[in-house]
């Protein structure tokens, strides 16, 4: 299901037509879920996998293990000893944030790379990481699970660079104002396709196709509302025009039972998010 | 602003049953909720939720032992918690409907909110949207209900170390969980996820869990707990619980061990929920345990202000917790509310079930001097062998003067079965109404006189002793 965009100009309005009958037909190019990605999707609802089994699966791609090591030894995670080893990094960490930032490199470097539209691309990875780190803070907050939380965020405009990169074949130019239309026509269509093929678990398709409808979302209502409160913030804190007391009145905020003073003390998380954000973009 | 004869804050079972009564009673009446659905800690995080999901748990139990009873290979317990978790919000779904059907029945207004009190006359409830009301009325009944007790040195973050309001937003089942306490919702949920297949450790400063409970039942407890994996440390000094940066929780104990889980619940109690409810405000008086304190029928240092359930602390059981509310709203009234119960049970929805009723042997050896015990293993009985339930225990306590003293049954059905002994007590009831009465054949409740039996036979025994001695 899509959203009618507001306002559009005949071109755009074609670019869109034509893209609807692309994913629709299957005719678009779905990107390959890194296999990193795919490994540490799989694993991350699974108890059994382990910090060696971890480590091996990153040494197997030698561009993910640089940047790992390069994230752990910025100033955010910087301890008193240098990082040089995958191990030690995942023990100075914990596996659950070395499987984050594993997960948000192996995306960014396959799925949100250079392309025509870099500067829209460069800001929906920023957003979406913003989102997987504030949608943890809403979960906390509410009681609801932190682990599923962070996925559910980051992976929830995960259609957007592969529009992008579709839009960037078929016009590598086109004014910022028509793309924004046309990513927020298309991006949960694209992004529940792309889900699909990846058999994403199916909180994090719940929360990209319901993405500010959390009420129909059924049974997966709470987990798209701590990700709708969690973009809300990361476009508060990102500077996308929405102001504090906007996710505040927000229903999905209203439906965690996030009272004003329960945003505001969430808000305090906004500099260690920073960082965190600083060392894995 | 509004303005009501009775103002309740919380809708948990005080609060419900205050606002209803005082409804009854022609009143007009507002109850103000903090959560979205009326019913409290109680529906939402504690007691509904932990009992609908040892029914659940038991439900896997039983299929999976009717599989391999069939040699068909064990499907494996590791059943996701969402699911078991869909199946329980059902069962909370159902709750709140009903009770909102019920507050709506009474003509109460339900208002969402947070309350604090401006003076004893004026609370201000700040809405959800930030919106402040301001509302009065000649009556309050303060149910807020209470919270989980958390201390420095286990730093809950509701990933890795959860608390008892926390604890069922888990995604999947761990395979080791640590249970820190000794107390009622401790060794409930450390049983239940026992049941699940999880490795589950109950760590206790106490040397036996329960330690409130007759002794026998706690043995009976612990037995099941660890035939079904789990592990007990008592006299435990727990120094630190810390995540270890890899992907498993430490708990620390004073003389240096560790034991590492995959997560933690840290289930120490809980404490009274008064936060921003300005309770100084209306000079209401609270303890240094931070508790209410009430007089007769709940009332607090200030009369037109009652205070029920767990605020006002022990014995914080729902089902007391709904006579406080009750019996608030009568003095309120001008209502005699009836006589007080001295005999209020306690049920333990752990695995196995337990549920207890007036003194144990300990205390009614104090009280009445020699006591005799009577049991009846639910292994001699008919219904334990039906439903393939037979390891249950239930333990008459009577005094000299045949009058029974005390009710402690493990089992299958012991909250139930316990309402029985609860009568007989309410009564004086003497041994000799569980021998020479009629029960339901098969039925659990034959224990009853299974265990007379045998403590009639008990006192018979030491009757004819004394003769002997005496002759």
């Amino acid at each position: 299901m899509t959203n009618s965009p507001a306002a559009e100009s005949p071109d755009v309005a074609a670019v869109i037509t034509q893209l609807q009958q692309e994913l629709a037909d299957g005719k678009i190019e779905l990107p390959l879920l890194p296999n990193v990605a795919a490994e540490v999707l799989s694993s991350s609802l699974d108890d059994q996998s382990d910090a060696a089994r971890l480590a091996e699966l990153i040494q197997q791609d030698q561009g993910l293990a640089t940047h790992v090591i390069r994230i752990v030894n910025s100033p955010a995670f910087r301890g008193a000893i240098e990082i040089v080893a995958l191990q030690q990094a995942i023990a100075r960490l914990g596996m659950e944030r070395i499987r984050e930032i594993a997960l948000s490199a192996s995306l960014k470097g396959s799925l949100f790379k250079k392309g025509a539209y870099q500067q829209i691309t460069d800001e929906s990875w920023q957003l979406a990481l913003a989102a997987g780190l504030w949608s943890k803070e809403a979960a906390r907050a509410s009681r609801r699970n932190v682990e599923i939380a962070y996925l559910c965020g980051l992976l929830h405009n995960i259609g957007t660079p592969m529009l992008l990169n579709r839009l960037g074949e078929l016009v590598p130019s086109m004014p910022r104002r028509d793309v924004d239309v046309l990513l927020e026509t298309l991006t949960p269509e694209a992004g529940a396709r792309l889900a699909r093929e990846w058999k994403l678990p199916g909180a994090v398709l719940a929360s990209i196709e319901y993405l500010h409808r959390f009420a129909e979302a059924g049974d997966d209502q709470d987990v798209v509302a701590v990700t709708e409160c969690g973009v809300a913030l990361a476009q508060w804190m990102c500077k996308k025009g929405l102001l504090v007391s906007e996710v505040m009145q927000l229903p999905a905020t209203q439906h965690l039972n996030l009272y004003p003073e329960d945003v505001e003390l969430l808000l305090d998380k906004q500099e260690q998010i920073k960082i965190s954000m600083e060392s894995m973009g | 602003m509004g303005s009501y004869d009775v103002f309740v804050i919380g809708s948990g079972p005080a609060g419900q049953k205050a606002a209803i009564q005082a409804a009854k009673g022609g009143r007009k009446v507002a109850v103000c909720e903090q959560l979205k659905e009326v019913g409290g800690a109680c529906v939402h995080q504690g007691t509904i939720p932990s009992k609908a999901l040892r029914e659940r748990a038991f439900d896997q139990a039983k299929a999976v032992a009717r599989l391999q009873s069939m040699n068909i290979a064990d499907p494996g317990t590791n059943v996701g918690v969402a699911a078991l978790i869909g199946e329980m919000g059902d069962v909370i779904k159902a709750h709140d409907v009903y009770m909102t059907e019920q507050l709506e029945r009474n003509g109460i207004d339900v208002i969402h909110g947070r309350a604090s009190f401006v003076d004893d006359r004026q609370v201000n409830v700040r809405k959800i949207n930030g919106q402040v009301d301001t509302y009065t009325a000649d009556y309050y009944v303060i149910a807020s209900g209470s919270k989980p007790r958390l201390l420095d040195h286990v730093p809950v973050d509701h990933e890795f170390i959860y608390d008892s309001d926390s604890i069922l937003s888990l995604a999947y089942l761990p395979q080791s969980l640590v249970v820190l306490g000794g107390g009622v919702i401790a060794c409930e949920y450390a049983s239940i996820f026992a049941l699940l297949g999880v490795k589950v450790t109950l760590i206790d400063r106490f040397p036996q869990p329960l330690g409130f409970l007759d002794p026998d039942l706690t043995k009976r407890f612990l037995e099941s707990f660890e035939h079904h994996g789990g592990s007990f440390i008592g006299e435990a000094d727990v120094e630190s619980v810390q995540f270890d940066g890899i992907s498993r929780v430490e708990t620390h104990f004073s003389e240096g061990t560790v034991v590492k889980s995959d997560k933690v619940l840290c289930a120490l109690g809980r404490v009274s929920q008064l936060d921003g409810l300005k309770v100084e405000n209306a000079g209401v008086v609270v303890n240094e345990k931070q508790l209410v304190e009430v007089g007769e029928a709940g009332q607090t240092s200030v009369p037109h202000i009652y205070a029920v359930g767990d605020v006002v602390g022990p014995p914080s059981l729902a089902s007391a917790s709904m006579e406080q509310g009750r019996r608030a709203a009568c003095a309120i009234l001008g209502l005699n509310p009836g006589r007080e119960s001295g005999w209020i049970p306690t049920g333990i929805y752990a695995v196995p079930e337990m549920a207890s009723v007036g003194l144990t042997e300990a205390q009614a050896s104090e009280a009445h001097g020699d006591v005799v015990i009577g049991y009846a293993d639910f292994s001699e009985i008919a219904r334990g062998h039906i439903a393939n339930s037979s390891d249950g225990l239930l333990k008459l306590i009577v005094s000299a003067d045949r009058v029974v003293r005390g009710i402690h049954i493990v089992g299958t059905q012991a909250t139930d079965l316990i309402h029985i002994g609860q009568m007989g007590l309410l009564q004086n009831a003497t041994v000799d109404v569980y021998v020479e009465n009629v029960f339901n054949f098969p039925t659990y409740a034959e224990t009853y006189r299974v265990a007379a039996l045998q403590a009639a036979a008990r006192l018979a025994a030491r009757g004819a002793g004394e003769s002997e001695r005496v002759a």
